[in-house]
């Protein structure tokens, strides 16, 4: 997901109802995590009411086998600057919103009437559609004349429900050592994917805007007799359909060494 | 039968007893001195890293055999369905300590009956562990010469094999011969039968 601000808001939108206020990229400010901010900000202008709104579409595609998932939002803000007229304060809401119908999917408020340092939230639901959404910040300012907000980052989780959309057996009398490898990654759009794949608790495949950040995961151990999950956690900010191939590998003994069995694996995601 | 036709039949005969006495009269005899004395191998197998270790499937291992000089090597392994690759199983060893030899390996009994799209290959490795080539195990051929392997080095011997889902789990017995020389002519000569 691309969560942060790098000099540039885009593919942010950002609407202001307020008519000089303006959202903005800004570097170097203090205590970001990586010194980049999205600001939002009035000086010297009362302000009875209004509103800024940044937020990116996102598609959470389908995953065979899977039905629900559980989506996290995160961010971290800042407000920087306030000065009020009296009963002045700053609401923020952050979550997921879903435009077809108008409404949250889930969402969490903070209303402030002053200062705050870095501060650090998240909000967490369970969706059972995949398809069009927004992760999304909304700031409502009321009787306000000067004010800074900053916002550090923004993104989202996205887990399958059961977390597993394929089992790994071990049927044999010895333990394996497994992991999978990514091949290749085709659709539409693949600098829009967003995923994570892993088997049991391996370090994931990471894939960031289409590019391959980890191309396999750790390597895990099958135990004899045990079921060992395969996670896909997949969203993408455009709609389509991708492709991944990748290869489940086992051998005998850890590192690739001594007997290596290689099982093809595709996944197809699709969404929007 | 006329009278001519006696007289010829006659003539012929003659001849031919005539000519048979000349060839039995004379034979020489030439002497050639064959010295053999026979010498330790100076290239012989050596069991991999992984050689009868586990192999998939409960209660298998990587079979591998060694002859009582190291001079054949029977290899058992349990493939299955997909890939399945086999490292460092056996090795060819240079114990020479000066000479080289070229090397090839020649398949002299390939698999058959396996399915048209299935893959059974020896892979060899250098020492450094560069591949040198790939010997199909499917197919009645020689490599020629796959390299000069230097005293004191040896080339490491993995296995690969494909096989598709669907089909009856593999079986069957490859035969493979491993040739080294000295020199290394334009062919690889072919045993006498």
């Amino acid at each position: 997901m691309n969560a942060n601000f790098s000099g540039t808001l885009s593919p942010w939108t950002t609407i202001s109802s307020i008519s000089q206020s303006a959202w903005s990229p800004a570097s170097g400010v203090q205590g970001a995590s990586d010194g980049y901010v999205a600001s939002f900000s009035e000086t010297n202008r009362d302000v009875d009411t209004g509103y800024g709104e940044i937020y990116q579409e996102i598609f959470i595609p389908s995953v065979a086998g899977s039905s629900s998932y559980t989506v996290t939002v995160y961010i971290r803000f800042q407000i920087s600057r306030f000065q009020a007229r009296g009963g002045g304060s700053i609401s923020i809401t952050y979550g997921l919103f879903n435009p077809a119908t108008n409404s949250w999917v889930c969402d969490q408020s903070n209303t402030y009437q002053g200062t705050t340092g870095w501060t650090s939230y998240s909000v967490s639901c369970s969706i059972s559609v995949s398809g069009s959404y927004r992760l999304r910040a909304y700031i409502t300012v009321t009787n306000t004349r000067t004010f800074t907000i900053y916002i550090d980052y923004l993104y989202i989780s996205v887990y399958s429900s059961s977390s597993a959309v394929l089992n790994v057996y071990n049927r044999d009398s010895q333990p394996y050592y497994a992991r999978l490898m990514l091949n290749s990654v085709t659709g539409l759009n693949p600098q829009n994917l967003f995923c994570e794949i892993g088997i049991g608790d391996s370090q994931p495949i990471q894939i960031r805007s289409g590019q391959i950040v980890a191309g396999e995961t750790s390597e895990v151990v099958l135990s004899s007799g045990s079921f060992t999950p395969i996670n896909v956690k997949c969203l993408t900010t455009s709609r389509g359909s991708y492709t991944l191939t990748l290869t489940l590998r086992y051998c005998t003994v850890p590192g690739g060494n001594g007997v290596c069995v290689y099982y093809p694996l595709t996944i197809v995601l699709s969404s929007g | 039968m006329n009278k001519n036709q006696k007289r010829t039949l006659l003539a012929l005969a003659a001849l031919a007893i005539a000519v048979a006495v000349v060839n039995a009269s004379v034979f020489a005899y030439y002497q050639i001195d064959v010295t053999i004395t026979g010498v330790q191998p100076p290239v012989v197998f050596v069991a991999g890293n992984n050689a009868n270790k586990a192999d998939l499937g409960a209660g298998n291992s990587i079979a591998v055999a060694l002859g009582a000089n190291s001079t054949s090597a029977a290899i058992t392994i349990h493939p299955t369905y997909q890939h399945t690759y086999y490292h460092d199983v056996l090795k060819v060893n240079n114990i020479d300590r000066n000479k080289a030899y070229y090397v090839a390996f020649k398949v002299t009994s390939a698999i058959s009956s396996w399915p048209s799209d299935s893959v059974a290959k020896m892979i060899i490795y250098s020492s450094g562990g560069s591949k040198v080539t790939d010997v199909d195990l499917k197919a009645n051929s020689d490599t020629g010469w796959i390299g000069l392997l230097d005293a004191n080095d040896y080339y490491r011997i993995d296995f690969y094999i494909y096989y598709p889902e669907g089909n009856q789990l593999p079986g069957g017995t490859v035969q493979v011969q491993l040739i080294y020389s000295p020199q290394n002519p334009s062919t690889i000569p072919t045993l006498p039968s």
